[in-house]
């Protein structure tokens, strides 16, 4: 029986080293709200934000969450979005059925932030405008290096935002209802209208065809009967190069922002990075 | 005052009855008495009649001009008092095997007396500088045109079931058409800019890499024997539209071949004539230049061209035309079909009814069919 239990210990403390290793962790473990791997808080002040973004998150049904890291390129993504996006998809983090919830992420090694919002709820409380909000108050306290009162003032900040998105999610809601069944009106009208459409353009294409048949009597306006087998003789071929033009054409990646600028979608993940 | 002994009535020797040019066989025959003869047999057998038939139109000509009216020659006058202006172009013979009057258009060549349906020669419209260098003989008959419209309703769809099942022939006449052959070379010079493009992906970056070139052709076009058509009469659409024909059963002119279809001088002077060549021979020069231009490039544009065309030989030449008319609802309906190949076009009336049927027949189930897989599948 004791040996079970040290061998469940070890497992235990095996799992909560692994936590902070996002990207290397296996899919569907557990993250709690504040994740300190670049040991910038002292245990108190974690535990302490800990309890806050859990009282917050519980009340509000909507995880608010914060993980720190020396580097985020260690876990060999791309880009500090994408590395937000797999900490948040691997420990299936947020609340309700589309996981709503904002996880910020704090990379130490180029002073990287993202705040990566996701849901359909999260990404209506922390939108766009509201994320750099979020900024806004974390941001004058980071750069003084002031760890804890920055993210004190993420969490103040994310349940004042809170407050009012509780309040006005239904309404919203039903506006977006609203639009999505306008859409499918207009989607219906242009299916129909696109199928008449369609059905003309080939009729009148083909009917137009069956009456160019009735008028055979048309002038000619080439002598291609009367070319000599022979013909062209050709004297100049000349074929001169004159440049080579280049063009760059970047490829848009979905839900990705970067240098403090936001996007998203609805229920994905939407994001407002930067460097703090 | 009609002038006797101008035209010359091509007689079967045997039986003195209508001969005509038999395409078939490429012999003259008779259908009286059945008798068969070569073209060069009856050309040599009239070649006086028709050399005797020249001076006496000269003669006349000559006698008209000593009588003042040198502008107005002998057949002008036969019909002019009587048909006013419309006489202008007319001219009046006397059928030398029945006497009667027969009044003629002033391009004839070869038609048929009226009366008694001797196959008749006007000699003085192939003399000296008028004489065709060429006539291709009919290879097709009546009743291959007759057939060959039948054919030609056939597929027509939209075409009125009563103008098929109803409408007859109203007329069908074999004429030997005067066309100019225009021979020479269009010597093009082009210019183009083209490109040719390569692209490749490095990361999130799509590189395009465009070549730019500046083209360059010239060379020479050499064309034979463009026909155009030198009859005011006849609608160019419809000369142009039965082409080709095949040059190699071209032979001298010879007029034992006009026996049985009508035939007509020129009208329109080769110098006319010669601008619907040269357009047709520039444009077709234009576009085999440029093809050997396009391979290999994404893009080529012409930036400039030089056209230039250089006449070769000028020919005249009789070709054989089957003209067909028919009338339907009060409008006339002209086909013409290429004596040579039976080649056969004309333009035909539309039913508004099946036209809007045949509309509504694909429109409908298109869109419906359409309209349900959108609403099923997307």
């Amino acid at each position: 029986m004791k040996r079970k239990f040290a061998l469940s210990l070890l497992l235990l403390m095996l799992l909560s080293l692994a936590l902070p290793l996002c990207a290397h962790a296996a899919s569907g473990g557990s993250l709690g709200y504040v994740t300190d791997s670049a040991g910038l808080l002292t245990d108190e002040q974690r535990a302490e934000l800990e309890d806050m973004a859990a009282g917050i998150s519980e009340k509000y049904r909507c995880g608010v969450y914060i993980v720190t890291t020396q580097d985020y390129t260690e876990f060999g993504r791309g880009s500090i979005e994408s590395c937000a996006e797999e900490i948040y998809d691997r420990y299936l983090i947020g609340f309700g059925e589309t996981g709503d919830g904002i996880l910020f992420l704090v990379s130490m090694a180029d002073r990287d932030y993202d705040l990566d919002a996701h849901g359909s709820f999260g990404n209506y409380a922390f939108s766009s405008r509201n994320r750099d909000l979020l900024v806004d108050a974390f941001a004058p306290c980071f750069r003084g290096n002031d760890w804890y009162n920055g993210f004190r003032a993420y969490l103040v900040t994310a349940e004042q935002l809170l407050v009012p998105a509780v309040e006005g999610y239904p309404a919203y809601l039903e506006q977006l209802r609203e639009r999505q069944a306008g859409q499918q009106k207009l989607l219906s009208g242009a299916k129909g209208v696109g199928s008449v459409l369609i059905g003309l353009l080939t009729a009148g294409g083909v009917c137009g065809g069956m009456k160019r048949r009735m008028k055979t009597a048309v002038e000619k306006d080439d002598a291609d009967d009367y070319m000599t087998p022979t013909s062209p003789h050709m004297k100049i071929v000349q074929d001169h190069f004159i440049n080579r033009t280049r063009t760059v054409q970047v490829v848009q990646q979905e839900n990705r922002d970067s240098g403090g600028h936001s996007g998203g979608g609805f229920s994905g993940h939407s994001h407002t990075s930067g460097k703090f | 005052m009609p002038v006797p002994a101008q035209i010359t009535n091509f007689k079967c020797p045997s039986c003195t009855g209508p001969l005509r040019y038999d395409g078939e066989s490429g012999r003259v025959v008779c259908d009286y008495c059945g008798g068969s003869f070569p073209v060069q047999e009856i050309e040599a057998l009239y070649h006086d009649k028709i050399e005797d038939a020249q001076q006496a139109a000269a003669a006349a000509t000559a006698s008209a001009a000593q009588q003042g009216a040198a502008e107005q020659d002998w057949g002008w006058n036969a019909v002019s008092d009587d048909w006013g202006a419309a006489g202008a172009d007319m001219r009046a013979y006397t059928c030398p095997s029945c006497g009667a009057e027969l009044i003629c258009d002033s391009t004839t060549v070869a038609t048929q007396c009226p009366y008694c349906g001797n196959p008749t020669v006007v000699p003085s419209q192939f003399d000296g500088s008028l004489k065709p260098d060429y006539i291709l003989p009919f290879r097709l008959d009546k009743e291959a045109a007759v057939k060959a419209l039948t054919e030609f309703y056939r597929d027509k769809k939209l075409l009125p079931k009563a103008f098929a099942s109803a409408n007859q022939i109203e007329k069908i006449q074999g004429v030997y058409v005067p066309f100019w052959l225009f021979s020479g070379t269009a010597e093009v010079d082009m210019s183009f800019a083209a490109t040719r493009s390569m692209t490749h992906r490095e990361g999130d970056r799509i590189i395009t890499e465009t070549d730019h070139f500046q083209l360059r052709r010239a060379g020479n076009v050499d064309f034979e024997r463009i026909p155009v058509d030198g009859s005011r009469r006849m609608p160019d659409a419809h000369m142009d539209a039965i082409e080709p024909f095949d040059y190699s059963a071209l032979k001298p002119f010879s007029p034992g071949y006009l026996p049985g279809f009508l035939a007509n001088k020129f009208d329109v002077e080769q110098d006319e004539c010669a601008r619907r060549a040269d357009e047709r021979a520039a444009r077709t020069a234009e576009q085999v230049v440029a093809a050997t231009a396009n391979g290999g490039f994404a893009t080529c544009v012409p930036t400039g061209k030089s056209i230039r065309l250089r006449r070769g030989e000028v020919r005249y030449a009789l070709l054989p035309v089957w003209m067909l008319s028919t009338r339907w609802n009060d409008q006339n309906f002209l086909f013409a079909m290429n004596g040579q190949t039976g080649r056969l076009i004309g333009d035909l009336p539309v039913s508004k009814r099946r036209y809007w049927g045949y509309f509504a027949g694909i429109a409908l189930p298109v869109a419906g069919a359409l309209a349900a897989l959108l609403y099923f599948f997307l």
